[in-house]
């Protein structure tokens, strides 16, 4: 249906293979979430489970880096270290949690934060759910041209071309970005809130308008 | 309304007339209409709604907005499905040349474009969580995890593109016939659209390029056009390790 997925299947696949496997590397576990630690604490941008077992020149299996992962976040957890682990747009990234961002924000400059207009949001809404799809897909959903707004998105790297259509006239297919996962805080794109969580979100946020 | 009036407004274009279709549609503010009447939308009067919409499009033209054509045949549509629902249907209907065949179609489509737009506005709750969480900025000299690439020779890109193309589903519903297709794919078209993928990304995977929707034809057509980017030095291809992922990137000059 689409590449990010089919990746992130990929990987699950190549995982369950290996879990089988004995892990060959002569690292203790301690050292192997050691060694995960220091890499992602040195990235700038979540990093896939794939990407880490090249690290251990994939003597390693996925499910053990997962495994890992999580004793390493339950950690952070336990001894409320004021970072955690975050699954992140098919990747894994150290970040800090919510509550310090005020004080972050005393420090550092505050992090730039896209603002996008309510129609390239329900565009991006539309991308996000339907993709691959195309601009002629989109336009009828919405009721008006999209040419403008699809590429406005498509300039700040949350959507981009991924195909063309196999029918006549070839039309070019559009999809989410990794970017998008990331911006938007999203693991992948079965994390994509649903029509019940939607509704959830947005009364949430209205009584937290009210109460202000 | 008086369309004729639109059409002449539209001629004489004034130098800061706002661009309205940029912003929102018609759906939009037929939606906006019906939360301000408080109204269900499965329950809406075609009839009052039609009204109030015409009355805004006369407000809009007012002020000089320029008018979306997507604005008119909406209107054009609404008054058709008014009548529709005044007067008792004398003669078949076809209901080609309209949007919507009847008040249920729109109100199908209404709250199929509500629920996009709402998810567009619970996604952008997800975007102000997740801009209170911070990560470590790229530092020097260890921005990027693939410090040790090493660049993929010729055989490297062959080997992978016979790694795509013995995929079970390589030209799986690829018929002798699409051979003498009417619009093939050539190397050319291949070309712009890979350099294309690469202003919108930094890096794309050699085996992304394969993955979706291709014929063997359209295939072979891009992996002939990613060795003749490479050739002109347009685009470079690195892998961590041989056979392993091969990525595509813009050549930094």
């Amino acid at each position: 249906m689409d590449s990010e997925k089919k990746h992130f299947e990929d990987d699950s696949l190549i995982e369950k293979d290996e879990a089988q496997q004995t892990d060959q590397a002569d690292l203790s576990e301690s050292e192997i979430q050691a060694i995960l630690e220091a890499v992602l604490f040195t990235a700038s941008e979540p990093i896939s489970v794939s990407q880490l077992r090249s690290v251990f020149d994939r003597a390693i299996s996925g499910h053990a880096i997962r495994a890992q992962l999580r004793e390493l976040g339950q950690f952070y957890d336990q001894h409320q270290r004021s970072f955690q682990i975050s699954e992140i747009a098919n990747g894994f990234q150290i970040c800090t949690r919510p509550d310090y961002a005020a004080w972050i924000e005393k420090f550092h400059t505050r992090q730039v934060r896209v603002k996008l207009t309510p129609s390239a949001l329900e565009t991006l809404a539309i991308v996000a759910y339907k993709q691959p799809v195309t601009r002629l897909e989109i336009e009828e959903i919405r009721g008006v041209n999209s040419d403008s707004v699809l590429n406005s998105l498509i300039e700040k790297g949350l959507v981009r071309i991924s195909g063309r259509k196999q029918e006549a006239g070839r039309a070019l297919l559009f999809s989410s970005s990794n970017q998008f996962l990331e911006q938007f805080g999203l693991k992948n794109l079965s994390d994509l809130p649903s029509v019940e969580e939607i509704q959830e979100i947005l009364d949430q946020s209205e009584s937290d308008l009210n109460n202000d | 309304m008086d369309i004729e009036k639109l059409n002449s407004s539209e001629a004489t274009i004034e130098p800061y007339s706002i661009k309205l279709d940029f912003f929102e549609g018609p759906l939009n503010l037929l939606l906006h209409l019906i939360q301000q009447q408080e109204m269900d939308i499965t329950e809406i009067s075609i009839s009052a709604i039609t009204d109030q919409y015409l009355e805004y499009i006369e407000l809009m033209e007012l002020l000089d907005l320029d008018l979306a054509s997507e604005f008119i045949v909406m209107a054009a549509t609404l008054l058709q499905l008014k009548s529709q629902s005044i007067l008792p249907t004398t003669q078949p209907d076809t209901g080609e040349n309209r949007q919507f065949k009847d008040r249920q179609e729109l109100v199908k489509h209404l709250l199929e474009y509500k629920q996009f737009k709402e998810a567009g506005q619970a996604l952008d709750r997800y975007a102000d969580q997740n801009s209170l969480t911070y990560t470590r900025p790229e530092i020097e000299g260890v921005s990027d995890w693939r410090e040790y690439e090493i660049s993929a020779t010729l055989f490297d890109l062959i080997s992978a593109f016979q790694t795509v193309t013995i995929r079970p589903n390589f030209g799986a519903d690829d018929d002798y016939y699409e051979e003498i297709q009417e619009d093939p794919i050539t190397v050319e078209m291949q070309m712009d659209f890979v350099q294309r993928l690469l202003t919108d990304n930094k890096q794309i995977r050699f085996s992304e390029l394969f993955s979706e929707f291709g014929s063997k034809t359209e295939k072979i057509a891009t992996f002939l056009a990613i060795l003749e980017l490479v050739r002109l030095q347009q685009i470079m291809a690195i892998q961590s390790d041989h056979f392993t992922e091969i990525y595509l990137q813009r050549k930094v000059a």
